[in-house]
């Protein structure tokens, strides 16, 4: 790389003006850049659509990565002074895609610096490991805008893509029936594929500019991190001075760095260094003297040297992450303490008190917002919460068995009621119990508000077979002796005890109703 | 099937009120729900406030409901200009007698269809009142007791607001129902079409069906459908949810339990059943409620709309359990 061949002014820049020359370069080599894009894309985009009017485009939008090698590769030549014609580009192409090729249009296709990154994969060729400290290193500045850049020129194809949308549709003829709005949401083909053309063209005339954009940052970056302008700046030097002159500076400079690199440590030493070689250049005929001097000045100078070689003059580390630094009060501790004698003690003790109620206030208010949004939170964490454990409301049909609960032994428990002529409370004990089995088997939407022929309509979008039939007899029997007072006879109730035992009770042994 | 009531004469009745039903529904197609809503309100004795867009066969409903019963039927047009007089009647003086002699108004019969009841003042609205509630018309003060059976059945446009007169609170609870004819079906419009334009839905085509003895009848045998204490419970939870409700700025009255539980009763008598489900009374609760209950300003702005409000109340009240 001759960067003295750069075609581009060397001077350290913010990445706006970065973005700018980038736009200004594009601008100059228009010519190879977008005969480039408009040879290589337009065969894809005629296929895609050709294949997909609808999808086509997304599958050239997935690809444009590709498109974009090429673009890097005329401005990276362009710019160090080699005239890149659209054949070089296009026979060039293949061999700057295969780098990094699946990941392009995979996993880093949405990368947001796509454009800055670009260079450190395809011109200086790094993968892995040393292309992600590289890009660490070229990201490590506040002044990083590789991200907004790409969304201004995100929002550059979405106005040029509408902006030609909306011409085509004023240049329409009278005449000519065709209401935009409408046809965006009709199923026509014309609509999609205007749009399609319309997208085209702004992604020919955007690509460019992004990439050139992109690669100015990129170079920038270089010349801050790296020095360019100052190495470009010495080589000029260099070709205007002789040798002695060049040596003369390289002291002067090296002078220069030495005394200001770290006065509070440095300066007395350099100081008494100094007064050292003033000494070695003005008693040139007393050796003792000298011999003191010259010790002195050695070790002086080691001194400085073993300075130079630690922290900070070297071996810089820079760490970014969160450290805890300590309450606030922490570093006052040295101060005295407060006169907390009387009232002000009396005052100090509330204050804690109440300083212990308002933490105990505050975490139970905590507790008590996590207990209300238990259900929230278990599906936004994805946890599965066991209904099943949850008490539920379920329609009780029977104020006695709301009271009570279940039976540990209902067949004993309807044996013994069916004995008593008890007959409300059989048909309630077995509507509550059967609802019950439903509800965990089938996992059933019961609510107290829900009327018998609610629950009856539930039961029959969820079970069937045996259990349906016995659940509809059952329930319908109920309802007779609810609302229409009649009251069942004996070998009914009998029957219908027997069916549930049948029904339920085979089904807990493991068979299927 | 009831205790109170005897299986065949339940029979009977189910089987006359399906017949007027069908009857209706020759000349009213794909308005079943309406059709329905409004026969219960007959039955039981009430009025309807019907609201529907223009053209959605109002009057037709009610001349196939007359001309079925063989009842009268007389239809006024609400205006603004309309004096309370011109629906309820006044005394004349006859120049050759020398007496003033009564000339009765359009509310003496006994379907009375009040069309666009909200175009007319209050006073004229207000002239209902009485006629609604007491089934008289008092003029010079002399009251006329009127034929049984009697309904009004008023009409609103729900879109067309320019110079309406609201109708107060005290005349709609007046109204046993409140029902919403909506535009029908696709199949049932292109029948309706059909019909109208081949000349075969005539009013005067259909046959009366039923007597207005018989009407009475029902009447009376509706009001002897078994209701639960339960189920009255239930009405009455649901009447006085709507006032404690929160953003209900004027909830539903005693008036609307009765209606609920008169109106559940015809229903049940119409599914041929001798007695009264909660699912009967829930049914009820959109018609009967809906114009007893007056949202907030901020329920309203929030776009909450009253039939939201019904389902909550519906969804929170537990159903009766015995």
């Amino acid at each position: 790389m001759k960067i003295e061949a750069l075609a581009i002014d060397t001077h350290p820049r913010n990445s706006w003006k970065s973005f700018d020359l980038g736009c200004r370069m594009a601008m100059q080599w228009w010519w190879p850049l977008y005969g480039f894009m408009l040879c290589s894309t337009l065969p894809f985009f005629l296929l895609f659509t050709l294949l997909s009017p609808e999808y086509g485009v997304y599958l050239l939008w997935l690809l444009k990565p590709w498109f974009e090698r090429g673009l890097l590769y005329i401005h990276s030549r362009q710019v160090f002074g080699q005239q890149v014609s659209v054949v070089e580009a296009l026979k060039a192409w293949q061999s700057q895609i295969k780098v990094y090729w699946l990941a392009s249009i995979t996993w880093q296709r949405l990368s947001p610096s796509r454009g800055f990154d670009l260079p450190v994969a395809q011109l200086e060729g790094l993968r892995g490991e040393k292309r992600k400290a590289r890009l660490r290193l070229l990201h490590q500045t506040t002044d990083d805008n590789s991200f907004w850049w790409l969304l201004i020129c995100l929002h550059w194809e979405l106005f040029i893509t509408f902006g030609l949308l909306m011409l085509v549709n004023m240049l329409i003829p009278l005449g000519f029936e065709w209401n935009i709005a409408e046809a965006f949401y009709s199923e026509s083909n014309l609509i999609l594929i205007a749009y399609n053309v319309c997208w085209y063209f702004a992604l020919v005339l955007i690509a460019p500019l992004f990439i050139g954009g992109g690669f100015a940052a990129y170079l920038n970056r270089r010349i801050l991190l790296e020095g360019w302008d100052i190495e470009l700046g010495l080589k000029k030097i260099r070709n205007r001075w002789s040798a002695k002159q060049i040596s003369l500076l390289v002291i002067l400079v090296a002078g220069l760095m030495g005394y200001a690199a770290d006065a509070p440590v440095a300066y007395a030493q350099t100081n008494e260094l100094e007064q050292a070689t003033e000494e070695l250049a003005t008693d040139p005929e007393e050796p003792q003297l000298s011999e003191d001097a010259l010790k002195k000045h050695t070790a002086i100078k080691e001194s400085l040297q073993e300075i130079l070689a630690g922290p900070p003059f070297h071996n810089k580390e820079m760490v970014r992450d969160w450290r805890w630094t300590g309450w606030k009060w922490e570093s006052s501790e040295s101060e005295e303490p407060p006169d907390l004698s009387g009232w002000m003690g009396v005052f100090a003790v509330i204050a804690k008190f109440a300083e212990v109620i308002l933490w105990v206030l505050f975490i139970s208010i905590i507790g008590w917002l996590l207990w209300l949004s238990r259900h929230q939170l278990a599906k936004l964490l994805n946890i599965k919460v066991d209904l099943k454990k949850q008490k539920v409301d379920l329609p009780a049909f029977s104020r006695h068995e709301k009271q009570q609960g279940l039976p540990s032994d209902i067949p004993a428990e309807l044996d013994a009621l069916l004995e008593q002529q008890a007959y409300r409370q059989v048909l309630s004990l077995l509507l509550v119990s059967s609802l019950t089995y439903l509800y965990e088997k089938h996992d059933l939407s019961l609510t107290e508000s829900m009327t018998e022929l609610e629950c009856l309509a539930e039961i029959r979008s969820k079970v069937q077979g045996e259990s349906l039939r016995f659940m509809t007899s059952l329930i319908q029997l109920w309802i007779d002796l609810a609302w229409a007072h009649r009251w069942p006879n004996a070998e009914k109730m009998a029957e219908l005890c027997t069916q549930w035992q049948q029904v339920f009770l085979t089904v807990e042994a493991g068979e299927t109703p | 099937m009831s205790d109170t009531l005897d299986n065949d004469i339940l029979q009977q009745a189910t089987q006359k009120i399906a017949v007027l039903k069908q009857n209706v529904s020759q000349i009213l197609i794909g308005q079943d729900t309406v059709l329905e809503q409004v026969i219960i309100a007959f039955l039981a004795g009430g009025h309807v406030l019907i609201e529907g867009v223009p053209g959605l066969g109002k009057t037709l409903l009610i001349r196939a409901l007359a001309q079925s019963i063989s009842l009268n039927y007389k239809r006024v047009q609400f205006t603004p200009d309309l004096m309370p007089a011109d629906v309820t009647g006044h005394s004349m003086l006859d120049v050759s007698s020398g007496k003033f002699v009564l000339r009765k108004g359009p509310a003496f019969t006994n379907l009375l269809l009040a069309d666009e009841i909200n175009r007319a003042p209050a006073k004229t609205q207000a002239a209902l009142l009485e006629v609604m509630q007491e089934h008289q018309i008092t003029i010079d003060g002399e009251s006329h007791t009127l034929d049984a059976p009697f309904m009004v059945l008023a009409t609103q446009n729900p879109i067309d607001n320019e110079g309406t007169y609201p109708l107060p609170e005290a005349e709609l609870d007046r109204f046993m129902m409140k029902v919403q004819v909506e535009y029908p079906e696709l199949s049932a419009e292109i029948a309706l079409t059909q019909g109208i334009t081949a000349n075969s839905h005539n009013v005067q085509t259909i046959n009366s069906v039923i007597s207005a003895e018989d009407v009475l009848s029902l009447q009376e045998l509706a009001s002897k459908v078994l209701v639960d204490e339960k189920i009255v419970e239930y009405a009455v939870a649901l009447v006085r949810a709507s006032r404690e409700w929160q953003g209900v700025a004027h909830g539903a009255g005693v008036r609307a339990s009765i209606a609920l539980i008169q109106t559940a009763k015809v229903h049940a008598l119409m599914q041929g059943s001798g007695f009264v489900l909660p699912d009967h009374i829930k049914a009820m609760v959109f018609p009967v409620l809906r114009h007893r209950i007056i949202l907030s300003a901020e329920l309203e702005i929030s776009g909450v709309n009253t039939e939201q409000v019904l389902n909550d109340i519906i969804a929170k009240v537990p159903a009766p359990r015995q």
